[in-house]
């Protein structure tokens, strides 16, 4: 076969570990919380999910379960997080209630098909720890005057010091402090005073000492090492709850749930979550999980030939802005697959942006709105889009390879293996120019042997965007006046046992095709997973349970947009912390 | 593009030099050198490490013909070695040849061993020989200076993570990331330069503001010191994270403190002007932008290397790294050339047939010498190591009390990913270079070896004092034999 000719990754033969159906199943999905004495003792989970969940659907029809260890060791192990520079800023405006803090961090490197939020790449360092001093320094500086009006109050003195302490504290804390840590924060309107400072200035020396604690920058959920997992407090759950729906700490109202228990039960955190999603700043969560996902963020820097097409900043601007509203959209329709962003009939556009994308600039608005896309017009769901499409060209004849991967790997989360010691990856290509188009390079790649096991993988997905040139516009021919095509064969799974190749006569075909596909809609799913978790996932390995169980829990709820966050909360998991080994 | 990289207001603490753009440098005290002035005592692991790393290396052939084996191939690849050969040790027959791809002889590179991961996530197997001394160099693991590793980079190739990633910890983890920007490494490298003592007569600092600064880090060490406790209960590895949180939170502040009792300056202040020089992709790239036919401008970027060495260079002389890795383009990395480029009297004209360096040239390297692809990739190399060349030049620049510079009295090494190329990514003879480090290793020479990299990086770390292996092979015969032709 010839992904595995590769070594590439096959994660629904290699996850499948071959289980008694039923009896695994039923083990797989329930299995962490059946049986746990914790929760037999803890009259606060009346109301935890009835056992339905034995009952709950594969994600595909035939899948076969995962076969879970049905102990501790599902639960998986999240290490140590600090946050990113992103959650750095938005906790604290959530903390202060402000919209924008109008003093920002350098944003970090994402990881590789990752996020920022990605334990790999969130390193500490001298650097790092002044940067972050300094911003402090002045986002404390800004909000000085408004001290009061958080504290109720601009007296020296305890009641008022303690109160603006305790309740500064645990919003950025995400916790309620201790006496011991309320002294110790509090002692800084001494050091003000005994200055000749006012109030303010104390209280600014406590946001910036909040800023700089380790319970600030990092998510702590302390558990035994090589112990079993254990469950979560309010607080813990309230954290993890805020940091996926905004990529930010909780506010006030979810500290106060935590604190009255109601996070405990599991509609109470459902509710929450809900009232999470439904909040503006959800969309601000939303965009840095998509902005990152695609790579929206090279839309700005990515570099043209632009004598014929001009790329101002707006119409960069317009691009991004162009994925970000589908997401948004797909995130309120609850009864609509999320695969279906890729087959979406419509889109979000400017004018400016119509007349780039070819969309019928008649029907766009000067301000942003939704457009219909007729069949009679290039674009369909969001991979057509043109500042994704420019993103991932690689030049301003795109290159196949790069177009490839960047679906191959981002978009079906399958992983190319390296090519062994020797193996020659020098393409032989000739160089373009009238008479030779990528798509003949790649065709002559597809002749070797050598060069077909693993390109077979990714250059055929594409075929399909060989007439988006490097900008995203559409084109019939190429820069070297080459007609181009995008008819092609599609290497398609439509299940997990179903592999077969399946023709296709353009794009729109291929988009409908790749909908169907599992890997795609699975990969949905991971995306989330992965984001939730900061970290990589190993859906051969050791995360092969709970991913799977996510997977079928938002299938359950229709695999829509929303569907795919709340089954990584709805997972019994989500309440459970391990220790990394 | 306005380059203009000039250092200001220089205090030295014991001597001086002149930099690239003519003004002074304070160098502080090398405590390498002080700690080797006692008689008879055991050499201690040096207190600094520094790797160079260029991209698509240098065939073993024309290592062999610049030696002597041969006549000499124009262009001359390893020409820009000569100035500084008296301090060098020059090898090759050094093999890495479990790795398939650039990504992964780029992690091999320094560490001995193939990365691992897909192409785009490579990973390292263990950590970099830089981090290797210092760990074993300090306590804790943990060196003096405010930045513990200092990585830089000028790169044009995204895609792949690892390919301009040369410092890894020992639990496959980058050491630090790369500052890839002339102006925020500037910002970085001075931003924890202490500040110079104020002029006699000026205002007094604010030391409100230090004692304000002091106080709120202090507060959130006591925070650190709980949560890296026993009784926090966080695991040790967690812990250990913190712990390394701590140490920057502690650095921080003692160098607040530092400032606050010497009423805002030290004597050992390095200051200089920002550079006025970007190296943005975009400013670069002159055709195909973005693409892997990109057309840079080999002069241009030439510059941008400079000032980025020239301010790697000022970290290291001024104490405020002493560990880390350098990187001129990124391992597979590709560009195309279309200017002429001067090298001393030599005026090289990069022909270009349309592709890049890295498909026209090191992937064509064949037998004959005087093919297109045989003397583009020499040009390239050639270019290559001009650059490391002027970097190294940098440091031998640095003077050190005992008469010694910088690249003579500390361990700097240089490699690449590549070594005889071609289309197969050959990893045979890669080309590898270290300087004496204060007269551990034989200098002025070249060595032609036969064995795996990793028992090279063996042998140095055993010439350092390091007892222990890295990387692929664990042979300590051949180690052993390595150092016996190594060792001054």
């Amino acid at each position: 076969m010839k992904f595995l000719e590769c070594g590439l990754v096959q994660p629904f033969r290699l996850v499948v570990l071959g289980v008694a159906l039923a009896t695994a199943f039923a083990g797989c999905t329930g299995g962490i919380n059946k049986g746990r004495s914790s929760d037999e003792e803890d009259p606060s989970n009346d109301d935890q999910p009835p056992p339905d969940d034995d009952s709950q659907p594969p994600p595909f029809v035939g899948e076969k379960p995962v076969e879970c260890m049905q102990d501790d060791q599902d639960v998986p192990v999240v290490p140590l997080r600090r946050l990113s520079a992103d959650e750095i800023m938005r906790s604290v405006e959530v903390a202060l209630e402000l919209d924008e803090l109008g003093e920002t961090l350098p944003v970090g490197v994402r990881a590789p098909e990752g996020f920022r939020n990605d334990v790999q790449v969130l390193l500490t360092s001298q650097q790092f720890v002044q940067s972050i001093d300094v911003w402090a320094e002045k986002v404390a500086t800004k909000v000085r005057s408004s001290t009061k009006a958080l504290a109720g109050c601009d007296a020296f003195g305890d009641p008022c010091e303690k109160r603006f302490t305790q309740e500064l504290g645990r919003r950025l804390l995400r916790h309620p402090l201790d006496e011991g840590q309320v002294s110790r924060f509090q002692s800084l309107f001494k050091v003000a005073k005994d200055q000749g400072d006012d109030f303010g200035m104390g209280a600014t020396l406590v946001l910036r000492a909040l800023i700089a604690s380790p319970q600030f920058l990092y998510r702590l959920e302390p558990a035994p090492e090589n112990g079993p997992a254990r469950k979560l407090d309010g607080y813990e759950l309230a954290t993890r709850l805020a940091f996926l729906a905004w990529g930010s700490g909780p506010d006030a109202e979810l500290l106060d749930a935590a604190q009255k228990g109601d996070l405990d039960r599991a509609a109470g955190l459902t509710s929450q979550f809900e009232r999470l999603m439904k909040h503006p700043r959800a969309k601000k969560g939303l965009r840095t999980f998509v902005s990152e996902w695609l790579g929206l963020d090279l839309i700005a820097d990515t570099t043209r030939d632009e004598s014929d097409v001009p790329l101002g900043a707006e119409l960069r601007n317009d691009m991004v802005q162009e994925s970000l509203q589908l997401f948004e959209h797909f995130l309120d329709d609850r009864d609509t697959p999320a695969w279906e962003l890729a087959t979406a009939p419509f889109t979000f556009t400017s004018r400016r942006l119509a007349q780039h994308s070819g969309v019928g600039a008649a029907n766009a608005s000067d301000t942003f709105g939704r457009v219909e896309l007729p069949d009679n017009q290039p674009r369909l769901g969001f991979l057509t889009h043109a500042g994704f499409l420019m993103a991932h060209a690689g030049a301003d004849i795109p290159k196949v390879v790069e177009r490839g991967l960047t679906i191959f790997k981002t978009i079906l989360c399958q992983s190319p293996a390296a090519p062994g010691p020797n193996v020659n990856t020098a393409l032989n290509q000739r160089p373009l120019g009238p008479g030779v188009t990528e798509r003949m390079n790649a065709d002559a790649r597809a002749e070797n042997g050598t060069c077909r096991a693993c390109h077979s993988g990714f250059d055929p997905l594409a075929f399909p965007f060989e007439r988006f040139d490097g900008t995203g516009r559409w084109v019939e021919r190429d820069g070297n006046d080459n007609v181009l095509r995008t008819d092609g064969t599609m290497l398609w799974m439509g299940s997990p046992d179903v592999e077969e190749d399946r023709p296709y006569e353009g794009h729109r075909d291929f988009l409908r095709l790749l909908s169907e596909d599992v890997r795609f809609r699975s990969c949905l799913s991971q995306k989330v997973t992965q984001y939730a978790w900061g970290r990589g996932l190993e859906t051969q390995g050791k995360d092969a349970c709970p991913v799977y169980n996510i997977r079928a829990r938002a299938a359950k709820n229709g695999n829509s947009l929303y569907a795919l966050f709340a089954a990584v909360v709805e997972d019994p998991q989500f309440r459970m912390v391990r220790a990394a080994q | 593009m306005k380059l203009d990289l000039k250092y200001r207001h220089v205090l030295p603490r014991r001597t001086f030099l002149r930099s690239a753009a003519g003004a002074l440098i304070g160098m502080p005290m090398l405590d390498e050198m002080r700690r080797n002035s006692a008689f008879g005592a055991p050499e201690p692991v040096p207190a600094r490490f520094v790797t160079v790393f260029f991209a698509h290396g240098v065939t073993g052939r024309w290592f062999q013909t610049h030696y002597g084996a041969g006549p000499r191939l124009a262009p001359d690849p390893l020409l820009p070695l000569d100035g500084l050969r008296s301090k060098l040790g020059i090898y090759s027959g050094l093999h890495q040849t479990e790795s398939g791809t650039h990504a992964q002889s780029g992690v091999q590179c320094f560490t001995g061993i193939a990365g691992r991961g897909s192409t785009s996530s490579i990973r390292a197997q263990g950590a970099s020989i830089d981090q290797v001394v210092l760990k074993n160099g300090y306590a804790g693991g943990r060196s003096p200076s405010p930045i513990q590793t200092l990585a830089a980079a000028t790169y044009f190739n995204t895609r792949n993570y690892s390919n301009e990633r040369h410092t890894w910890r020992e639990d496959g983890q980058v050491a630090a990331e790369p500052y890839s920007e002339v102006d925020v490494l500037f910002k970085a490298v001075m931003g924890l330069a202490p500040a110079p003592k104020p002029p006699m007569g000026s205002a007094p600092v604010d030391n409100k503001k230090q004692i304000y600064a002091k106080s709120v880090l202090d507060t959130a060490m006591e925070e650190y010191k709980h949560w890296t406790s026993d009784a926090a209960g966080l695991s040790s590895s967690s812990r250990a994270r913190l712990r390394d949180h701590l140490e920057e939170v502690r650095s921080l502040e003692l160098r607040i403190g530092q400032l606050q009792a010497d009423g805002g300056g030290t004597s050992a202040a390095c200051t200089l002007s920002a550079p006025q020089v970007t190296t943005s992709r975009r400013a670069l790239e002159k055709e195909g932008a973005g693409s892997n036919d990109r057309v840079v401008d080999a002069v241009m970027w030439e510059k941008v290397w400079q000032a980025m060495a020239d301010t790697y260079a000022m970290a290291l002389s001024c104490d405020i790294a002493r560990f880390g890795n350098i990187t001129f383009q990124g391992a597979g990395d590709h560009v195309r050339f279309k200017t002429a480029w001067k090298y001393k009297d030599q005026t090289i004209n990069f022909a270009d047939n349309g592709e890049s360096n890295h498909l026209s040239y090191y992937h064509n390297v064949a037998n004959d010498e005087n093919s297109s692809a045989n003397i583009g990739a020499r040009m390239h190399s050639l270019y290559m190591l001009a650059q490391v060349e002027y970097f190294l030049s940098r440091l031998d620049r640095i003077q050190a009390e005992n008469g010694k510079t910088y690249l003579e009295a500390n361990p700097v090494m240089v490699s690449s990913e590549l070594g005889d190329g071609g289309g197969g990514h050959s990893t045979r003879n890669v080309l590898h270079v270290i300087s004496g480090a204060n007269g551990r290793f034989k200098t002025g020479q070249p060595f032609m070896f036969d064995t795996h990299a990793s028992n090279f990086y063996n042998a140095v770390l055993q010439g350092l004092g390091v007892n222990q292996f890295m990387g692929f092979s664990k042979d300590a015969a051949q180690r052993d034999k390595v150092l016996g032709q190594i060792k001054a």
